[in-house]
């Protein structure tokens, strides 16, 4: 799996550090110099100018509500940072243009594939003068720019044609890739950057190492799934082998008395079993190979598709025919080791009695009986006449229900994101507003006032964003780290610690998880800060989890933000509407009365890229649980046939002295309907516990140990007679018909 | 149908089909049974005797005839009224004792019990029916760790258990050693004597001569009946019976073979052979005593 992003990676030849610089503040003729005389650097770009566009672009009459990041494309064929072309015009994929032509747009696959955009299609993108529309001619790969939660839409234009888009007083941003020689020579390069330049980066800072970080959590929760489903499929072909055989080996047991009474060895009656079921198992090995494989590849492909990476490699073959081996030769001794049980039957016994009937005693009492419906008496002397299929069957329940629990659970956690922003180290406001800095100014104190009085509005927070260093320790280089500046309480919006409080002094600090194991720092220590070129101390109050920046940040009140710089001022503003407002009406009002001032957003909106994800989880979880059911449907279905032939004589029996079709079709579901209820039991409460546990550890990497996992009670809860009703059907059936049989043949037989 | 009649059946007829051809099993075939009486229905191999229980008790439907017993139209009742009839009022006892291998001796006489409505005091009277058949101590083991008679002596209790009227019994001691063969017969005459209906369905001399008749039956009909009378000892009841037999069947009878069989039964007892496995080495010489041909059971105690 890590492959494709290494290829990736190293076919586009792509930037180890992708710098964003703003013109206004750095030069960028000499920070393109400084990089280019670097020795360990290959080669750097020209800077390109970059533009984001409002959220408000229009494809096919719709929004795609979202905003993209215009980059131009430059004319000169450098040596990194080529793009993957998908599908372009003839004269580009042959290599004659390497850029987009003017009034035209190059698009990222994952851009393309996620708002179903097509090449050819127009895209209407706002500006200060209005709309503009550019057609889409190119769908690319890009690695820098593919995943959208570590950057926003990337697309390419033509090289000068930002100006056609935006007034030359807003395109003061440009991008600059930088491809070293090694990789690991990125992070100490980009420290050697920010020690040359002295003062604050106003702009940002993406390295390789950044990236990697970002494919390797996609890909590993991709592994993840794939193994369960797996172990799944591993659980079920042993669980079906060993109840086919064993029931096979009863069936037959006077039989392989009599062989045996006749001079057969254990080896030889053993061999008959084996050989007609390795048999049958070797012939489903080759197509069950081809299976796994158009199955991984077509995973494979779907995930590689998710990141945008399509197009790269498929799976190398060994990766499969190896593991296949592993489990065609599980499964052998699986069935060896079952077929083994033909080989023990002793011949007197066989002989006399037929197959073993094991009692269990003790479990009823002497007077259960009268109590108990006798189908539903039956149903569990069944279960405990055969403990271990019973148990296997469990298993393999169990395994359904937690991934149902799962994905209940999971997307009604993300559709709630916005109830547990605190928990993302994000502040859970109804609407986002964030002050212009550009032409039209407002100033936030007048804003703050007005806000204060604005009918809606329940509740503000002001914060803004401060970037400072981490001094070095032990020689390391220095560290950019990027924090939050509150102005009032923070509690207030939802945020939460995971121990300690929130500061409230000017030296007071809170610090993101792995910010403090970094340290490592406990509440009390002392934590210096180096910003505005003073080096400040602050007292650690509490530590937070945090979806952003892998973890890493601080949280401080304004007080302190001003002992760096007196003149900080909040740039943001967390509302509240006053309970029963509408969001999105409140933000239309908000942004008709400010007007270009300031850029509101609702709490939906702020999340949408987590919203993005969960669609795309969605129907993969969707996916996995239809295939869990449809197995478990089979494997209880093929269980309930087993246990009709198995008790077919019984039935027989039961029926001549008077019970009816309907009360030992009962017994039978009443079988079924007891396994699932049990492995329900055992696996709901365990995968609740599992779950946040499994979600912490895959999330512990981008900083977030308790997953903001929210239990969906009804849902949870409608699972249980969901999957009741389901058992019920799958064993409702089969049972019907074996049934039917007369019971004289049941009997005579 | 005379008052006292709990069972008759008329003109039934059943036919087999194999697939390659039918076989005729029973043609017209009248019985009339009284209440209270002891039927006996003996006959060779093949002549039809099990499918004629079957057909009685409604596990299986004739083709053509009827069949009333306690009233109700065995061969036109629906599913629901046969599964009631075995419940309550007939009650079927088999050449094996087919119990419940996995429920304990006690456990199957009540399971019987609790498949009728009178499910109250099951246990205690599923006690007291197995003290009456003389296995009272064996009620917690399993029918794998008790002899063949006291499996079929379960099977009797079993089949007590909710008092029917009729009792319906196929070779009940076909598969027992001569004291077990004794104590079961020693049962039915129990239970006849308790005012119940029993039709039994032998091979043997001495259980059929605890009946009150002998029904004799040949190609799936019933051709002469023999009626015993009250002051017969046991000894002359065999004679007679035997030589009443003897007439009918002559020694063909006794080597389960009828006399000038035609191809087509040849057949049949091929036919025979296939569905009942190891039918034709179980039969039986009589000389006072039954001595079963196969091979001598013994089980643990
Ligand atoms: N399901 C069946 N299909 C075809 N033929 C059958 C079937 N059941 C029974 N027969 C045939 O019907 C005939 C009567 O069978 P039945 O079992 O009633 O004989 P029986 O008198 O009980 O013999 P036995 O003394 O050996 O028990 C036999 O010839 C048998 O082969
Ligand atoms: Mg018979």
């Amino acid at each position: 799996m890590e492959s494709p992003v290494n290829i990736l990676l190293d076919d586009l030849r792509a930037s180890h550090i992708r710098l964003e610089l703003d013109t206004q503040i750095h030069d960028k003729n000499a920070v393109y110099a400084w990089f280019r005389d670097r020795p360990e650097v290959v080669s750097v770009t020209d800077p390109m100018a970059v533009w984001q566009s409002g959220s408000d672009v229009i494809h096919n009459g719709e929004s795609i509500k979202k905003s993209l990041l215009l980059i131009e494309r430059s004319f000169l064929d450098r040596d990194h940072d080529h793009v993957r072309i998908l599908d372009a015009d003839p004269e580009v994929l042959s290599g004659d243009r390497p850029v987009p032509l003017p009034g035209e747009i190059w698009i990222t696959n994952q851009l393309a594939l996620s708002r179903e955009i097509e090449r050819g299609d127009t895209l209407q993108i706002p500006t200060s003068a209005g709309k503009r529309e550019l057609q889409v001619s190119g769908i690319v790969v890009d690695p820098f720019n593919n995943l959208e939660n570590v950057t926003p839409a990337s697309c390419w234009v033509a090289p000068g044609f930002l100006t056609f888009m935006a007034p030359p007083a807003d395109l003061t941003e440009v991008y600059l890739g930088i491809r070293v020689a090694e990789e690991h020579q990125a992070e100490p390069l980009a420290e050697a950057f920010r020690t040359w330049l002295g003062s604050e980066l106003a702009g940002s800072m993406l390295t390789v190492k950044i990236l990697r970080l970002a494919y390797g959590l996609f890909t590993r929760i991709v592994a993840v799934a794939l193994l369960v489903v797996a172990i799944l499929a591993l659980i079920i072909a042993f669980f079906i082998i060993s109840a086919t055989v064993t029931s096979a080996v009863f069936s037959d047991y006077k039989v392989i008395g009599i062989l045996k009474a006749q001079g057969f060895t254990p080896s030889q009656v053993n061999g008959i079993y084996l050989r007609q079921y390795l048999l049958t198992a070797l012939l489903f090995i080759p197509p069950g190979i081809l299976c796994g494989h158009l199955i991984a590849g077509a995973l494979h492909r779907g995930a590689m598709e998710e990141i945008g990476l399509l197009g790269s490699e498929g799976i190398n073959p060994w990766f499969l025919v190896l593991p296949a081996l592993l489990v065609g030769g599980a499964i052998l001794l699986c069935a060896w080791w079952t077929c083994r049980r033909a080989g023990r039957v002793r011949p007197m016994e066989a002989i006399r009695f037929g197959a073993p009937s094991l009692h269990v005693k003790g479990i009823f009492k002497p007077g259960t009986l009268q109590w108990m419906p006798l189908s539903v008496f039956l149903g569990f002397r069944n279960i405990l006449l055969n403990v271990k299929r019973s148990v296997f069957a469990m298993i393999g329940f169990g395994f359904t229900v937690f991934v149902l629990v799962f994905s209940v659970n999971i997307t009604h956690s993300f559709s709630n994101i916005h109830q547990h922003a605190g928990d993302w180290g994000m502040v859970a406001a109804d609407l986002s507003v964030r002050l212009s800095s550009k032409r039209f100014r407002v100033r936030p104190e007048q804003f703050q006032e007005a806000m204060q009085v604005d009918p809606a509005v329940s509740k503000t927070l002001a914060h803004g964003s401060f970037s400072a260093v981490l001094p070095p320790k032990r020689g390391e280089s220095p560290q950019e780290l990027f924090g939050n500046v509150f102005v009032g309480d923070m509690s207030s919006f939802g945020m939460t610690n995971l121990e300690g409080s929130h500061p409230v002094s000017g030296d007071e600090i809170a610090l993101a998880l792995n910010t403090a194991r970094d340290g490592p720092y406990r509440p009390g220590d002392t934590f210096q800060l180096y910003a505005e070129g003073q080096l400040l101390e602050f007292r650690v109050t509490g530590i937070y989890q945090t979806g952003q920046n892998f973890g890493q940040g601080f949280r401080f009140g304004e007080a302190a933000a001003k002992r760096f710089n007196p003149n900080w001022k909040p740039r943001y503003y967390g509302l509240n509407l006053k309970p029963g407002l509408d969001p999105q009406e409140g933000k239309d009002r908000l942004q008709k009365i400010w007007g270009e001032a300031v850029r509101v957003t609702t709490s939906r909106e702020e999340l949408r890229e987590l919203v993005d994800i969960l669609s795309g989880m969605k129907f993969a979880l969707s996916m996995l649980c239809l295939v869990l059911l449809a197995v478990s449907g089979v494997s209880i279905f093929n269980d309930t046939i087993l246990s009709i032939k198995e008790h077919r004589k019984v039935f027989g029996i039961l029926k001549a002295l008077g019970a009816t079709s309907g009360m030992l079709r009962m017994s039978i579901v009443w079988k079924t309907l007891s396994t699932i209820l049990f492995s329900m039991l055992a696996a709901l409460p365990t995968s609740l516990w599992l779950i946040p546990l499994g979600l912490g550890k895959l999330a512990e990497g981008i900083g977030m140990v308790h997953f903001p996992f929210s239990i969906n009670v009804t849902g949870t809860l409608l699972i249980i007679p969901g999957l009741l009703l389901f058992g019920l059907a799958c064993a409702w059936l089969p049972a019907g018909r074996a049934l039917a049989v007369d019971p004289r043949e049941l009997i005579v037989e | 149908m005379s008052h006292d009649t709990v069972m008759h059946a008329r003109g039934l007829c059943k036919t087999y089909d194999t697939g390659s051809e039918s076989v005729s099993v029973l043609s017209n075939l009248n019985l009339e049974v009284a209440a209270g009486s002891f039927s006996v229905i003996m006959g060779s191999s093949g002549s039809g005797k099990s499918t004629l229980l079957y057909l009685l008790g409604g596990l299986d439907r004739p083709d053509e005839g009827e069949i009333v017993v306690d009233n109700l139209r065995v061969d036109r009742a629906s599913e629901k009224e046969l599964a009631g009839m075995r419940r309550d009022s007939v009650s079927f006892v088999f050449q094996e004792a087919n119990l419940v291998p996995n429920l304990t001796l006690l456990e199957n006489v009540q399971i019987a019990g609790l498949l009728s409505d009178r499910r109250e005091e099951v246990n205690q009277r599923a006690r007291d029916l197995m003290k009456v058949v003389g296995i009272e101590d064996l009620a917690d083991r399993l029918p794998s760790q008790v002899s063949g008679g006291e499996q079929q002596r379960c099977a009797v209790a079993r089949a007590l258990i909710n008092e029917p009227a009729l009792i319906l019994a196929d070779e009940p001691t076909g598969n027992l050693n001569s004291a077990s063969t004794r104590d079961v017969l020693d049962l039915f005459r129990q239970i006849h004597g308790q005012g119940r209906t029993v039709i039994m369905v032998t091979h043997e001399l001495n259980a059929a001569c605890c009946g009150d008749r002998v029904c004799f039956m040949r190609d799936g009909a019933i051709i002469g009946e023999y009626k015993f009378s009250d002051d017969q000892d046991p000894d002359r009841r065999e004679r007679l019976l035997f030589d009443w037999l003897s007439e009918r069947g002559g020694d063909a009878w006794r080597l389960g073979h009828s006399p000038g069989q035609s191809e087509t039964q040849e057949k049949r007892c091929g036919a025979k052979r296939f569905v009942h496995a190891g039918g034709h080495n179980r039969y039986h010489h009589f000389s006072g005593v039954a001595i079963c041909f196969g091979k001598p059971r013994q089980y643990p105690s």
